[in-house]
């Protein structure tokens, strides 16, 4: 479980994120939606640490992250918009050495099978920097998940993906949350957020302005039943501005 | 096995096998190693008188001294306002957020970062030193052990200070770091003052400038105030072993694992700063790297605007001249080194042959062709606007090559109507002006359109600009070095006319047939070769 309490980032004179708080549960998908500039990638990174908050509390499964730093990080995976692997090892060396970052435990099997899975085989004794674009994130989803993190945090992990390698991702994030763990989607891919996400979360200017299932925004935003997440956002960050 | 062991045993072992598996890198690294080494060697291994050393210890230490408090006070004043602990963008992505401890991912930094300098310094230093050795006679494998630690150990001092400002700072809203900046700045302006002051009261005694700044570097006040590099300046121009020596570079030692131990006790979440400092440098980094041209909006809102003009092929010239002007600050640096190098042979005197004021012209137009920006590398990156031209490979080059050629060629002929003028009138002077007005162009051709065929074989998405550079220059020396000949040859044979004309065919069809093949290599150039 994640516990956001009052979270603040303030750069400078900007408020990234201002007083934000939610809480996902085990087993369930968060979206994070807004506007360019809302604040999603400033959440996103003050929830992996990279981060620090301004003010706030953050509790992973009851470890806060300020003070638990290193027990809270072992629970988190967390995916970059643009991810930058080591352009210099091998995809096999990249996995291995990740696996030595979280002490995971004979990781071989789990990364023939992660390979496996997002067709990357083929390429373990290649170089990283002879990847294309779509498969250095695929890497990088591969390396997030070779410790099985009990929470993922994704910031717009299809752009780039083939339309399988997508198909796949959706298909381990569901069985992932089947399995009682947890993920917070950031993406402007509205359709993908409203096909996985059991929560949505649309903040804008650092503020949260919705929270709920997509059935409870709708109603928030005085919107048809069969409104999409599309319409709903459209209609929220307008009544913002 | 600890991750960060094998991270750092991995990437050494992949960057050494991926640079003896590729060709493009070992050849123009060997063929410059053979260039700078060989005649050294030649020297080292010949019986000739060596010459009496015109730098002794006492001269190199105010240098030395110098050099090392410029950097020292450079590294802490940046130190207050960015964060001097760069990562690379994928420690960033990967060990940021990793499960290991802040300090951990510090060390590593720290560690791989003076080991990095060792290295470089090494080479830096074993190279200078070898150079000098082979001139003067003096033993090479003690100075360059004594110079590197006192030079290495002073950077990882101020390193280490710049790191434990930087740590401070990280948590410091902008206003305090803005103010802490301006009080460093301040305690450098009067250092610089106390410098000034006491060589000016030196002169005042009738000690010439060189001198009085030797004396003022020398002095007790100066040393005591910069005492840890002081003591590294002395360490670095020792050779023989000695126990204040010996005490010295103990002191100098304890100084960097106090700073060390400092930093590392320091508690301060710096992942923040150091993402911020680390993108910003990456980024700038890569523009430089690709050539990337950086033009500032205001400046350029300020520059007249050229119509375009064109059509097909020829539209690039005035894409070119257009960048040439919002970029020209760029070009400042360029243009004052010639202008230097003008005052130089002006000072030398204009009595002598007008011949020899050509020589001068050549060097700018290598200069001025060598340092204008690369369009040609420039559009290469956007190979699918310049491909998609429909005009001839030949007339997509011509045009690419005029901007700067059309540079090269206005500033070499503004020199040559000053050297025209100050130099005193001789018998040849009248056809050497019309010569140089011909083959000056020619020269600048050549030498842009090899600059052109160097990045055809190393184009940016090879990340290489290092190699083109110097293959260009062996090919322009290829060029100029017989053209040099000819005429020298048909000077000294009292044959000056046939030995103009010889070098003007030479430059026209040396120009012609370097285009041609340009043009040939960009009609074959695939992208994904690379």
């Amino acid at each position: 479980m994640i516990q956001v309490r009052g979270l603040h980032k303030v750069y400078k004179k900007v408020k990234a994120v201002d007083d934000l708080s939610f809480t996902l549960h085990d087993g369930e998908i968060l979206g994070l939606v807004g506007p360019n500039g809302a604040g999603k990638t400033t959440t996103l990174k003050c929830l992996c640490g990279v981060v620090l908050p301004t003010d706030g509390l953050i509790l992973i499964d009851d470890y806060n992250l300020s003070t638990d730093e290193q027990a809270a990080k072992q629970l988190l995976a967390f995916v970059p918009e643009t991810p930058n692997p080591y352009e210099i090892l091998t995809v096999y060396e990249h996995m291995k050495f990740i696996s030595l970052l979280y002490s995971v435990e004979d990781p071989d099997p789990k990364i023939h099978e992660l390979l496996t899975v997002f067709e990357l085989y083929e390429k373990r004794d290649d170089l990283v920097n002879s990847l294309s674009k779509g498969m250095k994130q695929k890497l990088t989803i591969c390396c997030a998940l070779v410790h099985d993190p009990k929470m993922l945090l994704l910031d717009e992990p299809l752009i780039g993906i083939d339309p399988r390698g997508a198909r796949t991702l959706k298909d381990m994030l569901i069985q992932r949350v089947a399995q009682g763990k947890s993920v917070i989607i950031s993406s402007h891919m509205l359709y993908l957020v409203e096909e996985l996400c059991h929560s949505i979360l649309i903040i804008d200017h650092g503020r949260k302005i919705a929270e709920g299932s997509l059935e409870e925004i709708r109603k928030t935003a005085l919107a048809s039943s069969n409104a999409s997440l599309e319409e709903v956002f459209l209609k929220i960050t307008e009544e913002q501005e | 096995m600890n991750a960060l062991a094998y991270l750092n045993i991995l990437l050494l072992k992949n960057r050494v096998k991926g640079f003896l598996k590729t060709p493009k890198h070992i050849i123009p690294t060997l063929i410059l190693f053979f260039i700078f080494v060989f005649p050294f060697i030649a020297v080292h291994s010949l019986d000739i008188p060596q010459e009496v050393p015109i730098f002794t210890a006492e001269t190199v230490h105010p240098i030395l001294f110098s050099f090392l408090t410029f950097i020292f006070w450079v590294n802490i004043i940046q130190a207050t306002t960015k964060d001097t602990l760069i990562f690379s963008l994928s420690e960033i992505d990967f060990l940021f957020p990793s499960p290991l401890k802040r300090k951990t991912i510090l060390l590593n930094r720290i560690l791989t970062g003076y080991i990095t300098s060792a290295i470089q310094f090494l080479g830096l230093i074993g190279f200078m030193l070898f150079v000098f050795s082979a001139i003067f006679s003096f033993s090479l494998w003690r100075r360059v052990i004594f110079m590197w630690s006192g030079v290495v150990l002073a950077l990882i001092f101020a390193t280490n200070l710049g790191g434990i400002i930087s740590l401070i700072s990280s948590h410091l809203p902008e206003v305090k770091r803005s103010r802490n900046q301006k009080i460093l700045l301040a305690i450098v302006m009067g250092f610089a003052g106390i410098l000034v002051g006491s060589m000016f009261w030196y002169m005042g005694q009738g000690y010439p400038l060189l001198a009085a700044a030797q004396k003022v570097l020398n002095s007790v006040v100066i040393r005591v105030l910069v005492y840890p590099l002081a003591i590294a300046s002395d360490i670095a121009v020792a050779w023989t072993p000695s126990l204040p020596l010996l005490l010295k570079m103990t002191l100098l030692v304890s100084l960097c694992m106090v700073t060390l131990g400092i930093i590392l006790t320091i508690e301060a979440h710096f992942y923040e700063t150091s993402e911020i400092s680390s993108r910003e440098l990456w980024q700038s980094m890569e523009k430089v790297r690709r050539q990337e041209i950086i033009v500032s909006e205001s400046f350029a809102k300020r520059i007249k605007t050229i119509p375009p003009f064109g059509k097909g092929a020829t539209a690039l010239i005035w894409k070119n001249l257009t960048g040439l002007l919002r970029d020209i600050r760029n070009l400042i640096p360029t243009l004052l080194l010639v202008c230097f190098f003008f005052i130089i042979t002006i000072i030398r005197g204009t009595q002598v042959d007008f011949i020899f004021s050509l020589m001068f012209l050549f060097f700018i137009v290598v200069i001025t062709s060598s340092n204008i920006r690369w369009d040609f590398r420039e559009d290469l990156r956007r190979i699918e606007i310049i491909k998609l031209i429909p005009d001839s490979n030949f007339k997509i080059i011509s045009s690419e090559i005029t901007t700067p050629v059309l540079f090269s060629t206005l500033v070499c002929y503004s020199f040559l109507i000053c050297n025209f003028f100050l130099y005193p009138p001789s018998p040849d002077k009248g056809v050497l002006t019309v010569f140089t007005l011909g083959a000056l162009p020619l020269f600048s051709t050549i030498i842009v359109a090899i600059h052109n065929l160097s990045v055809l074989y190393y184009p940016p998405q090879t990340n290489t600009q290092l190699i083109p550079s110097l293959l260009s220059m062996l090919g322009m020396m290829a060029v100029v070095t017989p053209s040099a000949g000819i005429l020298v040859l048909f000077y000294l044979m009292d044959e000056l006319l046939l030995g103009l004309i010889l070098v003007l065919c030479f430059a026209g069809v040396t120009a012609l047939v370097v285009m041609k093949l340009l043009a040939w290599k960009y009609r074959n150039f695939d992208l994904t070769i690379s």
